[in-house]
């Protein structure tokens, strides 16, 4: 049927199983109103490859059962295609963009089949210091590919998106210009990964569960606003957003919540830091080799530790939030007029023996942390901070469900008094 | 039964003693501050208020702990109770049992008037702790206490008076709450760097403060935080092996405290 299709017809699929693989090779549109299922019986090629532009795919499901292989179930190598609706269940690389610029994907669903955690275990995220990687049982176990694989693609743009259980949620190399807008990622490795690509935009996203919600390196003037990255912290390596050699980029409005480490910059410059809420996280916001960033306007709130920093300098650190903050406001401007030090000695003594780590939040070392803060003068603080959250803060006080505290509170009381009395009474 | 005489004999004496209610009153008012710091904040999992929370406890229980149950047993020696326990037919180990398990019911019976009260007072005032907040502080304390009070013992047994016991009591307080990290981590700058982590993996099981807050904040699912290093520890503590190991080595540190308890008591 598409064979005998001619350029720019649609070809409307009719409800049923299909088997692949298909090669598209002009401009047409494929349509499915029905269910339509694609299987791929081959070993080596994709279910769908697009080999040409202006072709547009909706409603179609692909259904790829070949494990470890280097192409992925559905291949675009053309200009200005444009898939929507489009499940795509994979044991391997979901989705892959070779030399192709302008094309869109919406709405697109891409669900990893390997079974059993798969990476969680198998792949560390980055760690400063020593990093033993937790090695893989190495047999020959199917793995994981990345969801959407882009590679030397230009201007494309990837809308509502759903990506769970891959290698990488988004992996982008060597693309420039690419928009990333509402797409969700979980249960991933890393959620969003870009390597080497410039002009970035990252809007609205989210990244839940993944071992690190977005990780950007070696990239140029990204844009990553209005994401949400939540409860990236089972892995010892995870974090909510993690830039390595970033230079001039834009990290606002985010909601960072519930990561190992919210926000971890190392040896990038020239970012700016802007309204991002980092709540809950174990440690906020961790500094390493980094200099020139701009951090302002950012809330604090609730993280184990806030925020700690090493090596790093000429940052410009003002009126953030920090809720544990004991600051002074002598001139009613609301920021406080002492300063918010971060604390460098957690950083340099677990960079040097990484086992020490074990005395995180240990009372002792808070203790003793408390000692080397006094007077050290650290490298990196906040000078103006803010004495009150600005009013985007809302972090909702944990959900009172008084009645089963409150029996238990009266079962206690009930138990120690009784026990008292039976004690104390005469015999 | 002799222990069971003991324990019932020491719940009695516990609550006559007025120590015993300054640390209850003590105490109440700690977990009703708990329960206004954690009403400020969100509490779920492993949060800045809850790591302080923890600290709290373990500033306060084991040196409450120590104090209280190491001076019931130097006021059996100063007050010649013992002297008189001993002329009956009874053993050191069923005495010291028995002094354990009452002292452990009088403990356990202050912390839960402490956390009790709050959790009403919390639901009185409509903001109270969550449940599972509360059960899992109430179990981590119990875990603190027992495992204190088994250094208590030996405390008791070794020192001739309440003086001696205080300044003891003091001490150990100081050295695995306070000093710890700094003592682990000057000391371990003198080996080779391969040596750090087994032995401080080595020490952290000689240090039940420290092995009792890892594994709670393991549970809490804030494992991952103590880095790659100890990836398998956390991911053990997670899982139901975990708390078998847990339990185990609980067991193992409250009998061998109780077990050199008795044998010091003996010789005396």
């Amino acid at each position: 049927m598409i064979d005998q299709a001619r350029p720019n017809d649609t070809v409307t699929i009719p409800y049923g199983l299909y088997k692949g693989p298909i090669r598209i090779t002009k401009p047409i549109q494929l349509v499915a109103d029905d269910p339509v299922k694609i299987i791929n019986p081959t070993e080596e090629e994709a279910t769908l490859t697009i080999e040409s532009d202006n072709v547009s795919v909706q409603g179609i499901h692909i259904v790829d059962k070949r494990i470890n292989s280097d192409v992925a179930a559905l291949v675009i190598r053309g200009d200005q295609n444009f898939l929507e609706n489009v499940i795509v269940e994979t044991k391997g690389i979901g989705i892959q963009l070779r030399q192709a610029d302008y094309n869109t994907l919406h709405n697109v669903q891409v669900i990893g089949k390997i079974k059993g955690d798969g990476s969680p275990t198998t792949s560390t995220g980055h760690n400063h210091g020593a990093q033993p990687e937790v090695k893989p049982k190495q047999t020959e176990k199917a793995k994981r590919g990345n969801g959407i694989d882009v590679r030397e693609s230009h201007h494309n743009r990837f809308i509502k998106n759903q990506v769970t259980n891959v290698e990488d949620g988004f992996y982008v190399e060597n693309s420039d210009r690419n928009h990333l807008e509402q797409n969700l990622v979980t249960k991933s490795r890393y959620g969003y990964h870009f390597m080497g690509t410039s002009d970035t935009t990252v809007i609205n996203n989210i990244g839940m569960e993944n071992v690190t919600g977005s990780q950007l390196m070696e990239s140029r003037k990204l844009t990553v606003t209005g994401n949400q990255f939540l409860k990236q912290q089972k892995n010892p390596g995870s974090q909510g957003i993690l830039l390595i050699t970033v230079q001039d980029t834009l990290v606002a409005n985010n909601t960072i919540e519930g990561n190992r480490v919210g926000l971890y910059l190392e040896q990038s410059s020239g970012i700016t830091v802007k309204n991002n809420l980092l709540s809950l996280n174990f440690i906020g916001m961790q500094f390493l080799a980094s200099s020139d960033n701009v951090l302002t306007d950012n809330q604090f709130v609730s993280n184990v530790i806030q925020a700690q920093a090493q090596d790093s300098k000429n940052n410009n650190l003002n009126k953030n939030y920090w809720d544990n903050l004991q600051g002074l406001d002598v001139n009613g401007d609301s920021r406080s007029d002492l300063p918010y030090e971060m604390n460098p000695f957690y950083l340099g003594l677990t960079d040097a023996v990484p086992a020490y780590q074990l005395f995180f939040q240990a009372p002792g070392f808070v203790f003793l942390e408390g000692l080397f803060t006094n007077g050290a003068g650290s490298a990196i603080k906040d000078a103006t901070p803010l004495m009150m959250p600005s009013d985007t803060v809302l972090v909702e006080s944990g959900e009172t469900s008084g009645w089963g505290a409150g029996i238990l509170g009266l079962i206690l009381l009930i138990g120690s008094c009784s026990i008292i009395y039976i004690g104390v009474k005469k015999s | 039964m002799h222990i069971n005489l003991i324990a019932k004999r020491e719940v009695k004496v516990g609550f006559r003693n007025p120590w015993s209610y300054s640390f209850m009153a003590l105490f109440s008012l700690f977990s009703l501050g708990l329960l206004i710091i954690q009403s400020q904040s969100y509490m779920k999992g492993y949060t800045y208020t809850t790591g302080t929370m923890l600290n709290l406890i373990l500033y306060l229980l084991p040196l409450m702990t120590m104090l209280l149950s190491s001076f019931s047993l130097t006021a059996e020696k100063e007050e010649g109770s013992w002297q008189l326990l001993s002329t009956y037919a009874m053993t050191t180990s069923s005495f010291l049992l028995g002094k354990y398990l009452g002292q452990a019911l009088v403990l356990i019976a202050i912390v839960s008037f402490g956390y009790g009260l709050s959790g009403v007072a919390g639901m009185l005032l409509g903001k109270s702790f969550a449940f599972s907040t509360l059960l899992f502080l109430l179990a981590f304390s119990i875990c603190l206490i027992l495992l204190f009070l088994g250094i208590a013992m030996l405390i008791g047994a070794i020192s001739k008076n309440r003086w001696q016991a205080l300044t003891m009591g003091v001490s150990i307080w100081f050295f695995y709450i306070l000093a710890w990290p700094t003592l682990l981590i000057s000391v371990l700058s003198f080996v080779p760097y391969t040596w750090i982590k087994p032995l401080l993996q080595l020490a952290t099981f000689l240090n039940p403060a420290e092995f009792v807050r890892i594994f709670s904040v393991a549970r809490l699912g804030g494992g991952s935080i103590f880095g790659p290093e100890y990836y398998k520890w956390v991911y053990w503590a997670d899982s139901p092996l975990g708390d078998l190991i847990f339990v185990a080595l609980s067991l193992l540190w409250i009998s061998a405290t109780l077990f050199i308890a008795i044998r010091v008591w003996e010789r005396r």
